[in-house]
């Protein structure tokens, strides 16, 4: 019947039409949306007041029309994107290092116990020190500047990945794997038919969470060395006494830090279809 | 007792001698079998119900492969397959089917059901050729083939686990609660699956539960075990013909065997609320 009213446009009848239009879907979309921006204006409308009445010490901050008279001029310039993109590069650069590393070292360790009490103690010690201690080690080894940012990017995002792909692996269910023995698996196929799908979806948080970690690193890196990059810039603005600018660049990587995890989720979604079901049914409880 | 010539009757017969199994964590000894002794013909449907805690899991264990016996011998058709120091790893002759399901949540049904071939070096297109024969020989909806076990209702994805099992053409199925998280409707409609798989395939099945109606529906012999140390305490023959449907429930013969197993389990099960209260005493 419905069917049959979804293909024949002439046997629509108004009551059909009234019942069907308000979709439930458009609906919890338009009032997602809705949500949204108003978050982020609120930020901005709670930033320009503060700013306007001088409310403890935020007259020294720059507000909002100003920050946006000088980002666009900033934007328009052949230095933003030198900056921008270098960034970028940077923190990609250390991000997929870092992947390459941590993903195929955590599998190991949450699946082969000699190889965790082999490596595990030693990478303990190592988690503790921030990327940003390494700075000046890295100025010292490595011969070219970019190499030494994207090496403090990789410190930063590497520990968020290693522990959760570790995580991953422990939290599979025993069962799956005594499944697949009784079923003739051999390690391999255990190591790519259960640990590697079964990590997975924890993976994919470490690299979100990893990803927001280097870009913290790159700034901190930038700061120090370099002469590009938007750490840099703002440090620069900072000793040139162009305020304004500061906040441009942190609203710059901040919307690139954002675009950046948005992608992994995009990439990692597709990677775990399984779990599309799961995930969809939690938004749905979560916007009700 | 008698081992008729047709192939498949003739093959899965688990013989459990004199096993003992004692856990020894950080010093405790907790003995969880102790001169236990079973005979499973092949072709034979066991279910086996005894306290909580008694050792059941234990012994389906210990015939899986997942642990050892510290005394005594398993048997599978005339290999020994547990034995002190000696045990045989899990494999595809006895398949577990789990309380808590184990289908694979990152496979599609096909891929879950093709699982046992691919790892063991066959075809491919041979096993997905098999997989979709048994699919329609033992009543799996084929429109399923391509979806996640997270899309299945509980009682297809046992439905799943199970086939997934026979297509490896174990020579014994071991099963621990399989039906315990489902509700009471799937639960029914998997009983009559199961039996209706053993009147095809005639494979031996060893069945653990707790609930004796399921036991006693089932079983060509309920075994039932003492508390720990757990042995076999008592065995009850069910004589009530195949192929069996729901209409059995009602009948006198039932109820009669399933008070006989109710009685049996009862007497354990005091016992052990006592060996409790002695040990917190
Ligand atoms: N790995 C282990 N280490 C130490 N003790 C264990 C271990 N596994 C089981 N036990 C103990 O051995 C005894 C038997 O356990 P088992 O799981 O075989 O019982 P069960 O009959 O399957 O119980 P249930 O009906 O609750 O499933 C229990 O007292 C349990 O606490
Ligand atoms: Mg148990």
């Amino acid at each position: 019947m419905k069917n049959q009213t979804n293909t024949i446009p002439e046997k629509i009848n108004e009551s059909d039409f009234v019942f069907e239009r308000p979709s439930f879907l458009s609906k919890i979309f338009t009032l997602k949306m809705v949500l949204n921006t108003a978050s982020v204006l609120s930020l901005f409308v709670i930033w320009g007041l503060l700013v306007n009445f001088g409310i403890y010490r935020f007259v020294l901050i720059p507000g909002p029309a100003e920050v946006l008279e000088w980002g666009i001029e900033w934007m328009g310039s052949k230095g933003f994107w030198m900056d921008a993109s270098l960034s970028t590069l940077r923190v990609l650069g250390g991000f997929t290092f870092a992947c390459l590393i941590a993903i195929p070292t955590g599998l190991m360790i949450g699946w082969n116990k000699i190889f965790s009490d082999l490596t595990f103690p030693t990478l303990e010690i190592l988690r503790p020190i921030p990327g940003i201690a390494y700075i000046p080690i890295a100025i010292l080894f490595f011969p070219w500047e970019e190499a030494s940012v994207a090496f403090i990017c990789f410190v930063g995002a590497f520990f968020p990945i290693l522990l959760n792909t570790i995580t991953g692996v422990r939290l599979i269910d025993r069962d799956y794997f005594r499944a697949a023995q009784c079923l003739g698996s051999r390690p391999r196929h255990i190591f790519w038919h259960i640990v590697v799908p079964g990590a997975l979806p924890s993976i994919s948080t470490g690299a979100a969470l990893g990803m927001g970690i280097a870009w913290m690193a790159s700034v901190a890196g930038e700061m120090i060395s370099g002469k590009w990059g938007l750490g840099y810039r703002i440090w620069e603005a900072y000793t040139l006494i162009r305020y304004p600018l500061i906040v441009d660049g942190m609203i710059v990587i901040g919307l690139l830090g954002l675009g950046s995890s948005t992608l992994i989720r995009f990439i990692t979604l597709r990677l775990i279809p399984w779990r599309k079901a799961i995930t969809e049914s939690l938004d749905e409880s979560i916007t009700k | 007792m008698v081992n008729n010539g047709s192939k498949q009757n003739g093959e899965g017969r688990i013989s459990v001698r004199d096993v003992e199994k004692v856990y020894d964590p950080e010093g405790v000894n907790v003995r969880a079998l102790e001169e236990c002794n079973m005979e499973i013909e092949p072709g034979e449907f066991v279910m086996m119900v005894g306290p909580s805690g008694c050792g059941k899991t234990t012994l389906l264990n210990a015939i899986a492969g997942f642990s050892n016996v510290t005394k005594g011998t398993i048997l599978l058709d005339e290999n020994v397959i547990a034995a002190p120091g000696l045990t045989q790893a899990p494999g595809a002759d006895r398949i577990v089917v789990f309380q808590g399901g184990a289908l694979f949540p990152w496979k599609t049904v096909l891929d879950n059901l093709i699982f046992g071939p691919v790892v063991q070096g066959k075809n491919k297109d041979e096993a997905v050729a098999e997989a979709r024969k048994l699919m329609d020989k033992l009543g799996l909806n084929r429109n399923t083939e391509d979806m996640y076990p997270g899309n299945l209702s509980s009682g297809m994805k046992r439905q799943v686990e199970i086939i997934r099992a026979l297509i490896n053409n174990p020579k014994v199925l071991l099963l621990d609660e399989p039906f315990r998280a489902l509700d009471s409707l799937s639960k029914n409609l998997m009983h009559e699956y199961l039996l209706e798989v053993f009147e095809i395939t005639k494979k031996t099945i060893f069945f653990i539960t707790h609930d004796l109606e399921e036991a006693v529906f089932l079983a060509d012999r309920v075994l039932i075990m003492t508390t720990r140390p757990g042995t076999i305490k008592a065995e009850i023959k069910v004589d009530i013909p195949r192929p069996r449907n729901y209409k059995v429930l009602g009948t006198d013969r039932f109820a009669e065997l399933k008070e006989r197993a109710f009685e049996a389990v009862r007497e354990e099960t005091l016992k052990a609320f006592e060996a409790g209260e002695r040990e917190l005493a």
